[in-house]
């Protein structure tokens, strides 16, 4: 009621963690549940509403998917597919983890999902030395613990005579 | 050079929620989510502390489960027990990148063929299959190493099995010896093949060894949104359907006067095929629909001794393949894809480059993409043939369907005999094992 006059311009101004500032369609923003909430319980507090943790870069990649999804309402379910399909297919994990994070914390469930599968498909079958490897992870398990997790991943076989 | 540091804490420091829907992501089958959970555990501090063991993952359904027995109503025995459920995985092992910095993704060593079925969680124990052959699984040949860490191995899970067991009700009760309980239809085999060779058969043994013998199953489950889409569809009674949905208290007859060979889940859907190559299509109305007719020039009964497989390839087709059994020289495999469009098996030399594992109860196939040291458009399937001492046995036999070429792999494809027995990259290491 009071909460969509103000914003009955249909638009509203994101601001990235380096002060890029986005101007956005309502129906954009409402992609992400953290906004949507935001809107829905208070609006007069700011015309800027600040995202202190996701760059401008990231930003301008969230609204890209925001947008696309948006826009497209229900109809063409193939076409965003293949949107998202392309959507991740280059990017480089730095990115891609800032993404997942942004998705996260702006409540993006369809980019979110789309995001942890594409980080699932990369480490897939792979042993633990090369998702180390992937994701630049030190191991950091003291002795104790590295003798623990060969313990979990020893299998004993049973049936001999 | 200060952003890779940057970003070295950063995938470390990931998000639980996050972490966890990405494990979700992994595990699209119960069976995977056991290695998945293992690996990224096994990744740093921060990750094994995110990430739930499996064993205390509540929302992943735990093998064996326990199903209702008998399936078909009315049975005319008054045998009690119950159904088990097992879960067996196929895996293809390579050896892991030694140094992580030069390890290609891909490795170009023969993978060693392996197939287990979890004994004791807590515990981690386990029990080698036979990959192909349900039989001779009593003893494990003397190389098989008696224990195996996935730290130092590139698992690769490949295809999962379901078997039905029964477990008599005097074996649930007394519960102590777990050997006996698995064998209670393999000794009723014994018993009748004593009795048929003297002519003397117990018609009510008879009866009760047909109704908790399950000849194949599939299953359909998502193990992560609950365990309510996950439902069995079990071949029993030489050929009849049946199907169950986890917490039914019975067992739902497929009403159907065919004979089955083999079912699978396949986009959705159960799909079924008979003795004739006919295939049915088993929707959430629960009844058979002919979709596939026969294949034409099978005038054979139903005793014809031709056994169909369904095999469901990795780049998402249905095949058939058809066994003519038999020693050595008879025996040979002809193979069928699904035509979608029209409805139709039609016959291939060819399987793009996949390669089929048609075992007597489980069926999987791969791509040589995916693992280029194996050969392409080949089947690996169990053989009979005769030991040293004249004895009926089980080999790995191979059908080349470029050159349609059929034997054992001993013989047909020496260079890929490291896949059924221990390669050597694993016999190199270190003698752990010995005691």
């Amino acid at each position: 009621m009071a909460s969509s006059i103000e914003n009955n311009n249909e638009k509203l101004t994101l601001k990235s963690s380096d002060g890029e500032e986005f101007l956005v369609e309502k129906h954009v923003a409402l992609q992400s549940t953290l906004l949507q909430n935001m809107l829905d319980s208070d609006c007069s507090s700011a015309d800027v509403i600040p995202l202190p943790k996701i760059d401008a870069r990231t930003l301008a990649l969230v609204l890209g998917y925001c947008k696309k999804h948006a826009d497209a309402s229900s109809s063409k379910q193939g076409e965003l597919n293949s949107f998202d399909s392309e959507f991740l297919k280059d990017m480089d994990m730095g990115a891609l983890f800032n993404l997942v994070l942004a998705a996260n914390f702006m409540e993006i469930k369809g980019l979110l999902d789309i995001a942890a599968q594409k980080i699932a498909d990369t480490i897939k079958d792979k042993p633990h030395q090369e998702v180390r490897e992937i994701f630049h992870v030190e191991n950091d398990y003291t002795p104790e613990e590295e003798a623990a997790v060969r313990e979990e991943n020893r299998w004993a076989f049973e049936g001999f005579p | 050079m200060e952003e890779t540091t940057q970003e070295q804490q950063q995938w470390s420091r990931l998000p639980r929620e996050i972490l966890i829907t990405i494990a979700k992501c992994l595990s699209k089958t119960a069976a995977a989510a056991r290695l998945d959970t293992l690996r990224l555990r096994s990744v740093c501090k921060s990750w094994r502390s995110s990430i739930p063991t499996f064993n205390q993952q509540q929302e992943t359904l735990h093998f064996p489960l326990g199903l209702p027995f008998p399936i078909s109503p009315n049975p005319n025995h008054s045998l009690r027990g119950r159904f088990s459920l097992a879960q067996s995985t196929i895996y293809f092992l390579q050896p892991a990148p030694s140094s992580p910095s030069s390890s290609p993704s891909k490795s170009s060593s023969l993978p060693w063929l392996l197939r287990v079925e979890e004994k004791d969680a807590e515990k981690g124990k386990w029990k080698p299959l036979n990959p192909l052959s349900k039989v001779s699984t009593d003893s494990i040949p003397k190389w098989f190493p008696k224990s195996l860490n996935l730290l130092d191995l590139r698992f690769s899970q490949i295809g999962v099995a379901y078997s039905i067991r029964f477990v008599h009700e005097d074996a649930r009760t007394t519960g102590s010896n777990k050997e006996d309980e698995e064998d209670w239809t393999t000794m009723r085999i014994k018993t009748l093949m004593e009795q048929s060779s003297s002519l003397r058969v117990d018609a009510t043994l008879a009866e009760e060894f047909k109704s908790t013998l399950i000849l194949r199953v599939a299953v359909s489950l998502s193990p992560w949104s609950g365990s309510d889409d996950y439902a069995v569809m079990a071949i029993h009674n030489q050929g009849k359907l049946g199907f169950y949905k986890l917490g039914d208290e019975k067992w739902i007859p497929i009403s159907d006067e065919s004979k089955y060979h083999d079912v699978v889940h396949h986009r959705g859907k159960f799909y079924a095929v008979d003795y004739q190559g006919g295939a049915v299509v088993i929707d959430s109305d629960l009844t058979a629909k002919q979709t596939v007719p026969p294949l034409s020039g099978h005038g054979c009964g139903p005793r014809g001794g031709q056994i169909k497989f369904l095999v469901k390839s990795g780049d998402d087709h249905l095949y058939l393949v058809d066994k003519f059994p038999g020693s050595k020289s008879v025996v040979h495999l002809e193979v069928y894809k699904l035509n979608e469009t029209n409805k139709k098996w039609e016959r291939v030399n060819h399987l793009n480059d996949q390669v089929f594992f048609v075992g007597d109860d489980c069926c999987f196939s791969v791509s040589t993409q995916d693992f280029p040291a194996l050969k392409g458009n080949c089947i690996y399937f169990p053989l009979t043939c005769y030991n040293f001492y004249g004895e009926e046995d089980f080999c790995d036999g191979v059908q080349n369907l470029e050159n349609g070429k059929c034997g054992p792999v001993e013989l047909f494809q020496p260079d890929h005999m490291p896949m059924f027995t221990l390669p050597t990259w694993l016999k190199s290491k270190p003698p752990a094992s010995k005691k």
